[in-house]
């Protein structure tokens, strides 16, 4: 058993900053990704997700929380499913939603509330988990247990590791 | 000219029949509520399903309660959007049946439309132009009206919408779902200013909502409420309800009056689910008055979802000439100024 043997494991001082994060693993996915979202509420798994929307070329403001229509469909360079499964408390709604669809369509899924999916999300997955350190600081732990997630959080160590240092929050700022 | 208006966009199945825009003569919403409580929120699949078992029973009894027949219906209005497209599908489909038997126009609406709207199913209507504040469970948005489909967004939430923020809260105090109107009972107990929770203006003059800050507040507030609960029993559970409605209140008052004036409007509307909570509305009907603006309020049973709403934008649909065909579709995501 391999699983999560690749993780790392961020601070972010602020919500800009969280979204900058986002948007660095974001500029990394393609068809067929799944970012599965786990943590506190309030955590800031809708502002990481507009994050990655603008690494998709889709507008950060259209980006709002999907509790209440459980799935939003974005077009950017992919298309973007936006899922959350905040309300959802077992398999069988889960079943009844059919959300194993969304997987199996061309584009990048973004899963809020990932844990109540009953077992593993179908497909290659970057499980990030938000913790609420105090009011705006943020623990952002990205793993992965297949080859291909395993590849993404290996390259964004590599452009995350040096520039999140010099004060990252500037590249959302400006964008 | 007599139109069904159907609605199954979220968790009621609603069927409503609207005379020329304006007159309701029957106004049914199998609402689900008591099947949600378990769930600490509505789930949208279980009630599509519903919808299923409920679209055939809800528009035959509104046709019973307004002592019509099929024939007599000139035209059907549904929701097309946004929402989730399993549950919109069950509306769609309907309404496309029931055109095509009974040979009518079918008018596809936007449930924001919708909201936007109710208020002229009201006896005192606005004129145009006016400011309205659309807040629900699924979305807070601000619009300049400056008339029937002509519509400009000037202010939305950025995360959470208001409702949510209510439910989530609810969920955090462990008070149950719906959670609006738990937190108003609770807090009409406590003090609005026993807590400082933020208020998110984000710039200056931004028209846009942020609630999920305040979630963040509320709920690191609770851990430490709970972990010093004794030394701290001065404040009380109503104290920390009241405290978070008065932010949610606070900003949603503030930038409603700060669009009045950025547009020059003297009418303001407020819609949708959240405009029943009475601490809001007694905090705008004084504000307003102080301003000199008419303020307008969707009666109770037209701030929840209905299909009314929809069937007072399809009637003004239909005379500005649109409709649709056999091949109208959901759509998920569908801002209102796409109308």
């Amino acid at each position: 058993m391999s699983l999560k043997s690749i993780s790392v494991k961020y601070v972010t001082t602020s919500v800009q900053k969280t979204v900058w994060l986002g948007q660095q693993l974001g500029a990394q996915l393609r068809d067929g990704d799944i970012i599965a979202l786990v943590g506190d509420l309030g955590g800031g798994k809708t502002w990481f997700t507009k994050g990655v929307a603008m690494a998709l070329e889709i507008n950060p403001n259209t980006i709002v929380s999907p509790t209440f229509t459980l799935v939003n469909e974005y077009d950017g360079r992919y298309k973007l499913f936006h899922i959350d499964l905040y309300r959802l408390k077992d398999r069988t709604e889960i079943i009844a939603l059919d959300l194993d669809e969304y997987f199996s369509e061309q584009g990048i899924v973004v899963v809020e509330w990932a844990d109540r999916w009953p077992g593993e999300l179908p497909g290659d997955t970057v499980e990030v988990i938000l913790h609420i350190v105090d009011e705006h600081t943020r623990e952002l732990g990205f793993s992965a247990s297949r080859a291909r997630p395993q590849k993404i959080i290996r390259t964004l160590k590599e452009k995350v590791g040096y520039s999140f240092s010099q004060g990252a929050c500037r590249a959302f700022q400006s964008a | 000219m007599i139109i069904l208006g159907i609605d199954t966009s979220c968790d009621d199945t609603c069927a409503a029949i609207v005379e020329d825009g304006k007159r309701l003569l029957s106004n049914i919403v199998n609402s689900q509520v008591t099947v949600h409580h378990d769930h600490g929120g509505v789930v949208p699949e279980l009630a599509s399903r519903e919808h299923i078992r409920n679209i055939v029973p809800v528009v035959r009894e509104s046709l019973r309660k307004a002592h019509l027949i099929n024939k007599d219906i000139d035209a059907v209005a549904v929701t097309v959007g946004p929402g989730l497209v399993g549950a919109l599908l069950v509306g769609i489909y309907f309404a496309k049946a029931f055109s095509y038997a009974n040979a009518i126009p079918l008018l596809g609406i936007n449930h924001l439309e919708g909201h936007i709207l109710s208020i002229f199913l009201e006896e005192k209507s606005p004129p145009f132009p006016f400011v309205a504040l659309t807040v629900s469970g699924g979305h807070t948005n601000i619009y300049h009206v400056r008339g029937f489909g002509d519509y400009t967004v000037l202010g939305q939430t950025l995360d959470d919408a208001a409702g949510e923020a209510f439910d989530k809260i609810a969920k955090l105090l462990e008070l149950g779902y719906p959670g609006g109107p738990v937190i108003e009972r609770l807090a009409a107990a406590g003090r609005p200013d026993a807590i400082d929770f933020p208020r998110a203006y984000l710039t200056k003059d931004s028209l846009d909502f942020s609630f999920s800050g305040l979630k963040t507040a509320v709920a690191l507030y609770l851990r430490k409420w709970r972990d010093h609960q004794l030394k701290e029993n001065r404040i009380k559970i109503a104290d920390i309800a009241a405290s978070f409605q008065a932010a949610v209140v606070d900003v949603l008052v503030d930038k409603l009056v700060a669009a009045t004036t950025r547009v020059g409007v003297s009418s303001v509307v407020l819609a949708g689910g959240v405009a029943r909570n009475t601490y809001l509305r007694s905090r705008l009907q004084s504000v307003m008055a102080q301003k000199g603006i008419d303020l307008f309020i969707a009666g109770p049973e037209f701030c929840t979802d209905n299909g009314a709403m929809i069937a007072v934008a399809g009637y003004h649909r239909w005379t500005r000439g649109e409709g649709d065909d056999l091949t109208l579709d959901a759509r998920s995501r569908f801002p209102v100024d796409q109308t």
